[in-house]
C-alpha cells in the first residue's frame, strides 16, 4: 500500500476518512488535504488563473472591473480567467451487493465510493460545476439530477449517505437508464467493482460517449480482491449469488491472480476503445487518485 | 468364522465418524466473497478434489474402527490345505530324550536315527518341530513345513545327549505350550529309551494336555547293565578312611577297579572282586587328610557303557575344634562322661580340654569352638559374666541343670527361671520325654529319647525367644534352644550323670554330646554335593560378585536369582569353582541317581500310558473349540493380529491427515 507523501494526504487515508463523522467532512477534509499536498489553494473558484483583460461591456459584472488598471489608464477592463466553463458532472455509483465487500480491518467498497463520490461532488461543487447523482445495482436506486445550485451538495451527501448495498450488478440497464437522464453533455463517473462482461462494459458505455459525454470510470476493489493471502483452502461465499466454492490457495495464488488481472486489463482496454477513463482503485490507498483523475480531466477539457 | 463375534457390535460406531463429518460440514465457516467469477470454471475440479481430502479422513477413520471391531472379534481365515490323506494338518512334534541315559550304548545314535527319519516323513500341510528334553525343555526348531525338514534334520545331527535327568510327567504336560496353529493337531514323538525312572511319581501326570497325540519312539535296548559309583565320604568315625558306595549290576563290575583321588590326586586303587554284591560299600584308606575342604572322588576305571555315573564328586571339610568342658571338678563323673564321648568322635575330631568350674573365668574362651557346663550352678558370677561375653560375641555353649543349678534363681546365662527352686522329682514313674523337635540336627532320632528315663530335672520356664526342642510329658521342658546375639545356647534341664537320669549308659549319650557339640562348634564334616540340573543358590552377592568356572574350567553363565543372589544351574558333574570375594570354593556336583537306573518301562506301562486319553478340554481357549469345528483339509489362521497391526498403522496416519484439515478450518476462520 503506497503511504502518502506528506502529513497532509494522510488525511486521505481511506481508514482516517472513516472515523469522521459526515460525508461532508470527509469530502471536505478529503479535498483539502489533497490541495495542501499539491501546495495549492482548494479555493481556486472560478478559476484563479488570469488568461486577460478585456474592455468593459454593458452587462458584464462590475465585481470583475480592474479597477488598479482603471487608476493607471482611465480605462474599465476587465478581468478574464481561465475555466470559466462549467463542467456537468453525473456521478454513477454502483451499490451492488458486491459492493458491499470488505476484508477484515478494510472498509467497504460501498462506502470507499461513498467517500470518492462525495469528493468528488464537494470538488466539483467548488468550481460551480453542477453534479448530479445515480446509484444502481440491477436497477435506478437513487437518482440527484446535476445542479449547482446551493444546497445541492448536501442533497447529494444525504443521498449517499442514504446508500446500501443491494442485488446483483446490470450495468447496461442501469447506463442505459442514465442516458435518458443525461441530455446535456459533461462528465459521467461510474463507480463500480465491474464485475460483468467487458463486452456487456462496452455496449453500456459506448453509447454515453456517443452522445459526446466524457466517461471516467472508477473501478473500485478490495486488496483481498487483487491478492488473496488465504494460506489455506477456504470456502468461499458469494455476496450477491450466495453460492459457495472451496477454494484451494494455490489456485488463489496462481490463476486467480491471473484472471482477475487479465480482467482488469480488459476493462481498461474496453475504456479505452470507448474513449473513457480507467483507474483503479484499492480501497486501502487513498483517495488522492481520484481526485487526480478528476483534475486531470478539467485540464484536459479545458 | 469368528472367536468373539459379539464384538461386532463394535461395527456400529462407525455411526461416530459419519455423523461427525455431517456435523463438522454443517457448522463450517464461510468466507464471503465479492464475487466467485473468477473462481468458477477450474476450482470446480479443484474443489472436487479437495472434497476427496475430506472422504479420506472419514474412510480412514470408518477404516480404523471397523479394523479394530474385526480384530476384537477375532476373526480366523480358513485356508485350504492340500490334502495329505489324513484331511487335518499336524503339528509333529519330535521330542528327543537328551537325559543322561541316552549315552548309554548306542542309544543316542538310534534316538538320531529315528528322529531324522520322522522328519523326512511330514508331508502336505504338515508342520514339524524339534524339541530337546532333559530336565528342561528347549524348542530347537520352531515349526516348519515338509520343505524345511533339512533345518530339522541339521538340528538333530547336531544335538547331544547331557548329564540331567528327564521327567516324562515333566515333558508331557509342558507340551501343551508348544504353538499349534487352528485346525492343526499335535503328535507328540516322543524319542527315548523309555527309562522307568524317568516316569513321574504320579502315572496321571503322563496324560497328554488336550489336543495332543502321544506316539513313543523306542530307542532302549535290553544292554548289559551298568554299575555306578553311588557315593563318596569319609567315614564317621575315622577320618583316614573313605567309604565308596557302589550300586548297580555286579555284572559290570568284572574287570575294573576303584580309584579314590583327594584334591585331584590318586590315594588309592583297587581291583573290584568278581564276587562283589550290590550295593556296597568299599572302604579305602586315604590318609589323615588334615585340617581344610578336600575334594574327594571316587572313579570306576575303565568306563563302562555309560561313563557319566562311572565317577562320584565329594567335598569333605576337615576341621577339629576345641571344645572347652567346665565341671565342679575335673575327675568328677560327669567330667569324665563327657570327656569321653567328646573325644570319642573322629568327624568331627575334638580337641577337648577340661576346666574347673573355679578357673574357668581365667580362660581365653574366644578360642574355643564350643564350652560344655556339666551343672550351670558351678559357674560363679564372674564365669558367668565371662561366658556370656563369649557367647554375645559368637560363641555356643552347652549347659546342663544339675543339682547345683537348682540353688540359682535362674538359669546363667539363658535367664530361664526356675519354676519352684527344686527339683522335681519325678515320684514313682521316671519322666519321658513326650515332644521332640525332630527337624533340628541334633535331634535325629526322637525314637531313642523316649527311652530315656529322668527321675529328677531341674523345672525351668522358657524365656522369651527360646525354642523348646524337648519337653517332658508335663509339659516342662527338657532342652531348650536360645539365640543370643551372635551366639546360641543349649540347656539340657537335666545334668549328665547317673544320678538323675539313666542317659548316660544308653547309646545315645555319645551321639547326642557329639551331635549337640559339633551343631554347636559348626564342626560336622559333610560330603557336600550338588546335583546336575539343581538350581544353586550362590553367595557370590555376599562376596560382592564373582565367577563360577565349570568343571571343564569355562566360565558358567548365573541365572539371576528371586532373593539370595545369582543361582547356578550344574549342567555336568564335578568341582565348579566359585571364585570371589578373595577366595575360591569348590561345589561338587553329581549326575542325578536315577538316571543310572537303566530298568525300562515293561510293556504294561507302556500300554496304559498309550491308552491315556489326552485330557478333555475343559478350560483351553476357545481357538481349540475353533478347531474342533474346523473342516478337515482346512486350517483357521487368526488375523486378529494382522487387522490390530494395521489399525496401528492408521491410527498413525490418522491424526497427520486431521491435523491438516483441522489447521485447514483453523485459518478459514481467522
Amino acid at each position: 500500500m503506497p503511504a502518502p507523501a506528506t502529513p497532509a494526504l494522510s488525511l486521505l487515508r481511506p481508514e482516517v476518512l472513516a472515523r469522521l463523522s459526515t460525508l461532508e467532512l470527509v469530502a471536505r477534509s478529503a479535498v483539502e488535504g489533497y490541495f495542501q499536498g499539491m501546495h495549492r489553494s482548494p479555493r481556486f473558484g472560478f478559476s484563479q488563473e488570469f488568461a486577460e483583460y478585456k474592455a468593459y461591456a454593458e452587462g458584464d459584472d462590475p465585481r470583475f472591473v480592474d479597477w488598479n488598471v482603471y487608476a493607471r489608464t482611465d480605462r474599465t477592463y476587465i478581468r478574464r480567467y481561465i475555466g470559466e466553463t462549467n463542467t456537468r458532472l453525473m456521478i454513477a455509483l454502483d451499490t451492488s451487493a458486491s459492493m458491499g465487500f470488505a476484508s477484515p480491518g478494510a472498509i467497504s467498497k460501498l462506502r470507499y465510493a461513498k467517500f470518492v463520490a462525495a469528493s468528488l461532488a464537494y470538488m466539483a461543487l467548488q468550481q460551480h460545476d453542477p453534479v448530479g447523482l445515480i446509484a444502481f445495482d440491477s436497477r435506478i436506486r437513487s437518482y440527484r439530477p446535476a445542479s449547482s445550485r446551493s444546497g445541492s451538495l448536501t442533497a447529494i451527501l444525504h443521498a449517499l449517505d442514504a446508500l446500501q448495498p443491494g442485488s446483483e450488478t446490470d450495468l447496461s440497464e442501469s447506463l442505459r437508464q442514465l442516458r435518458e437522464h443525461c441530455q446535456r453533455r459533461g462528465l459521467v463517473a461510474v463507480i463500480s467493482d465491474l464485475y460483468c462482461d467487458p463486452e456487456a462494459l462496452t455496449r453500456a458505455v459506448a453509447p454515453l460517449a456517443w452522445r459526446g459525454h466524457d466517461i471516467m470510470i472508477l473501478q473500485v476493489l478490495d486488496r483481498a480482491e487483487l491478492e488473496p493471502t488465504w494460506q489455506e483452502s477456504v470456502l468461499l461465499e458469494d455476496v450477491e449469488s450466495g453460492r459457495q466454492l472451496e477454494v484451494s490457495p494455490d489456485y488463489l495464488r496462481t490463476t486467480y491472480r491471473e484472471r482477475i488481472t487479465a480482467h482488469l486489463a480488459r476493462v481498461k482496454k474496453v475504456a479505452a476503445g470507448v474513449g473513457a477513463d480507467h483507474a483503479l482503485l484499492v480501497t486501502d490507498e487513498p483517495l488522492d487518485q481520484a481526485l487526480r483523475r478528476y483534475l486531470l480531466f478539467r485540464q484536459r477539457s479545458r | 468364522m469368528w472367536l468373539a463375534p459379539w464384538f461386532l457390535l463394535g461395527l456400529a460406531g462407525l455411526a461416530v465418524p459419519l455423523w461427525l463429518h455431517r456435523f463438522a460440514r454443517q457448522t463450517e465457516q464461510k468466507q464471503p466473497f465479492a464475487s466467485l467469477m473468477f473462481l468458477e470454471a477450474s476450482e470446480v475440479r479443484r474443489s472436487r478434489r479437495h472434497e476427496l481430502r475430506y472422504w479420506l479422513l472419514l474412510a480412514l477413520r470408518l477404516l480404523l474402527l471397523a479394523l479394530i471391531a474385526l480384530a476384537f472379534a477375532g476373526p480366523l481365515w480358513r485356508m485350504v490345505t492340500p490334502a495329505n490323506g489324513k484331511g487335518v494338518a499336524t503339528l509333529h512334534v519330535i521330542a528327543l530324550d537328551t537325559s543322561m541315559s541316552m549315552n548309554h550304548d548306542g542309544n543316542w545314535e538310534r534316538a538320531q536315527q529315528s528322529a531324522t527319519q520322522l522328519a523326512g516323513a511330514v508331508r502336505g500341510a504338515d508342520r514339524a518341530m524339534l524339541v530337546a528334553a532333559d530336565n528342561k525343555l528347549l524348542v530347537l526348531q520352531q515349526p516348519v513345513f515338509a520343505g524345511q525338514a533339512g533345518m530339522l534334520t541339521g538340528a538333530i545331527a547336531a544335538l547331544k545327549p547331557g548329564y540331567s535327568r528327564l521327567d516324562y510327567g515333566a515333558l508331557v504336560s509342558g507340551s501343551a505350550g508348544w504353538g499349534a496353529g487352528p485346525g492343526e493337531r499335535v503328535v507328540l514323538h516322543l524319542v527315548t529309551d523309555l527309562q522307568q525312572s524317568a516316569s513321574p511319581l504320579r502315572f496321571a501326570d503322563l496324560q497328554p494336555p488336550p489336543g495332543v497325540t502321544l506316539d513313543l519312539v523306542d530307542v532302549g535296548s535290553d544292554s548289559p547293565g551298568n554299575l555306578r559309583v553311588a557315593g563318596v565320604e569319609l567315614a564317621p568315625r575315622n577320618a583316614g578312611e573313605a567309604v565308596v558306595r557302589l550300586e548297580g549290576d555286579a555284572a559290570a563290575a568284572k574287570g575294573r577297579s576303584l580309584v579314590i583321588e583327594v584334591n585331584g590326586v590318586e590315594r588309592a586303587r583297587r581291583t573290584l572282586p568278581s564276587d562283589l554284591s550290590l550295593p556296597t560299600a568299599q572302604r579305602f584308606e586315604v590318609g589323615d587328610l588334615g585340617e581344610g575342604e578336600h575334594r574327594l572322588s571316587a572313579r570306576l576305571v575303565p568306563a563302562d557303557s555309560l561313563p557319566q555315573d562311572d565317577a562320584y564328586f565329594a567335598l569333605v571339610r576337615r576341621v577339629e575344634p576345641r571344645v572347652l568342658l567346665i565341671a565342679a571338678a575335673a575327675n568328677g563323673d560327669d567330667a569324665v562322661y563327657l570327656r569321653a564321648a567328646l573325644q570319642s568322635l573322629e568327624n568331627p575330631r575334638f580337641n577337648v580340654e577340661v576346666a574347673a568350674a573355679a578357673s574357668a573365668a581365667t580362660r581365653s574362651l574366644a578360642q574355643f569352638a564350643a564350652v560344655v557346663v556339666s551343672d550351670a550352678g558351678v559357674l560363679n558370677s564372674v564365669a558367668a559374666q565371662s561366658l556370656t561375653k563369649y557367647v554375645n560375641a559368637g560363641g555356643a555353649v552347652l549347659l546342663t541343670l544339675g543339682p547345683r543349678a537348682l540353688q540359682l534363681p535362674a538359669v546363667p546365662l539363658s535367664g530361664a527361671k526356675l519354676a519352684t527352686g527344686r527339683a522335681r522329682a519325678a515320684g514313682n514313674e521316671p519322666a519321658r520325654v513326650a515332644e521332640v523337635e525332630q527337624s533340628h540336627p541334633v535331634l535325629r532320632d526322637p525314637g531313642l529319647w523316649r527311652t530315656i528315663q529322668f527321675f529328677r530335672h531341674v523345672p525351668v520356664q522358657a524365656p522369651d525367644g527360646a525354642a523348646v526342642l524337648m519337653r517332658f510329658e508335663n509339659g516342662t521342658p527338657l532342652l531348650l534352644e536360645q539365640q543370643m546375639q551372635t551366639g546360641k545356647i543349649l540347656v539340657l534341664a537335666s545334668p549328665l550323670d547317673r544320678a538323675w537320669n539313666d542317659l548316660a549308659i544308653h547309646p545315645l549319650f555319645v551321639q547326642f554330646v557329639a551331635e549337640a557339640t559339633a551343631y554347636l562348634a559348626g564342626a560336622r564334616a559333610e560330603a557336600a554335593t550338588a546335583t546336575v540340573g539343581a538350581a544353586l543358590e550362590s553367595d557370590l552377592a555376599r562376596r560382592g560378585g564373582g565367577q563360577v568356572f565349570d568343571p571343564a574350567g569355562k566360565r558358567t553363565v548365573m541365572l539371576d536369582g528371586a532373593t539370595a543372589g545369582p543361582r547356578l544351574v550344574p549342567e555336568m558333574p564335578g568341582y565348579y569353582e566359585v571364585r570371589g570375594g578373595g577366595r575360591s570354593d569348590f561345589i561338587a556336583v553329581n549326575v542325578d541317581a536315577r538316571e543310572s537306573s537303566l530298568t525300562r518301562l515293561d510293556e504294561g506301562a507302556r500300554t496304559r500310558w498309550l491308552a491315556l486319553k489326552a485330557a478333555a478340554a475343559t478350560s483351553g481357549p476357545q481357538i481349540e473349540g475353533a478347531n474342533a469345528r474346523a473342516q478337515p483339509g482346512t486350517r483357521l489362521i487368526p488375523v486378529w493380529f494382522w487387522l490390530l497391526l494395521a489399525a496401528c498403522v492408521l491410527a498413525f496416519i490418522e491424526p497427520l491427515v486431521a491435523n491438516y484439515h483441522l489447521h485447514v478450518l483453523r485459518e478459514g476462520r481467522s
